[in-house]
């Protein structure tokens, strides 16, 4: 399957032209998006933040009824700012989305939105509702990472959002190796 | 941290890089910060080895280190399996000027995870009752 006709690079050029640079950490616009997403393919989804930050706004997909085997796919929404002098050295506007010699360059591109559009893609060729699944998946989309994940991820699991895994992916740079 | 590394000498290893370092007239100061322990993945389960299968159908499946910090630390507390780093792409592209992916690595990260997917969630896991 090819990106081009899987909407997979489509997909990843919407994610990365939702700026979403911490700090601020204002995660909202792109977290909408994501939920919107998720529950047009048929997952049971909720937009999360944490009582102290209204606008670090994470994501709860699951698609299944709960039973094990689950698995947690899980990436962050937030990239790192834009330095004051950093965008005058792109190549290209750093938030418009720009493919070159099959790469796709934009900032957060591969931190972390590239791993955010598979495991988004990957969850939809399993929601189909006509399936019958022997275990659970949920994909989080979490807020804060880039600045040390307390409001993000640490929260979601102290407030008791996220369930207990039996396998968890998370989504980050290793040239996909395990 | 990883193994065999405590954080009381992850503090002072710090604290003396900081000392060998002159920024007058500013000065500097070591707030708190995270430390979580090391996480054991051997991958030994059936889902563990049905990741690595699908892995390698692409690819040698590694492993490979990854130096920078993540979110697995938040996540050790509800993991009761194995917990895997993944992705498409290099970390040394990742905070920097014309940051950028290869189309070609996110379909393979794709296809890697739907494979994954179907085999441990649509047909019956083999192996360990998990």
């Amino acid at each position: 399957m090819s990106g081009s006709d899987s909407g997979l690079e489509q997909l990843l050029r919407d994610l990365v032209a939702i700026p979403s640079p911490n700090p601020p950490g204002d995660s909202r616009a792109i977290a909408a998006y994501v939920a919107d997403w998720l529950a047009a393919i048929g997952a049971t989804t909720e937009l999360l933040h944490p009582p102290e930050k209204c606008e670090a706004d994470s994501v709860v997909a699951v698609v299944g009824d709960g039973k094990p085997p689950v698995i947690v796919l899980h990436a962050h929404l937030d990239t790192v700012p834009v330095a004051a002098d950093e965008a005058v050295r792109w190549s290209s506007d750093p938030f418009t989305p720009a493919v070159r010699d099959g790469r796709l360059y934009g900032k957060g591109s591969v931190d972390d939105k590239a791993p955010l559009a598979a495991m988004m893609a990957a969850v939809a060729k399993l929601a189909p509702s006509d399936r019958a699944l022997c275990g659970t998946v949920v994909l989080v989309a979490a807020a804060e990472e880039e600045t040390g994940g307390r409001l993000g991820t640490r929260w979601l699991v102290e407030a008791g959002h996220l369930p207990h895994a039996d396998f968890i992916v998370v989504g980050e740079q290793t040239n996909t190796a395990a | 941290m990883i193994p065999r590394e405590d954080a009381e000498a992850v503090r002072r290893e710090l604290e003396a890089v900081v000392a060998g370092v002159d920024v007058a007239p500013a000065t500097t100061e070591i707030g708190d910060f995270l430390f979580s322990s090391w996480f054991d993945s051997t991958l030994d389960t059936a889902l563990g080895r049905e990741f690595v299968d699908a892995v390698a159908t692409f690819k040698d499946p590694g492993p490979v280190g990854y130096l920078p910090g993540s979110d697995a630390k938040h996540l050790m507390t509800v993991a009761r399996g194995d917990m895997v780093i993944f992705g498409p792409g290099s970390y040394e592209v990742a905070h920097a000027v014309d940051e950028y992916v290869e189309l070609a690595a996110l379909e393979e990260c794709e296809a890697i995870l739907s494979m994954f997917l179907e085999q441990a969630l649509v047909a019956p896991a083999k192996g360990d009752q998990v």
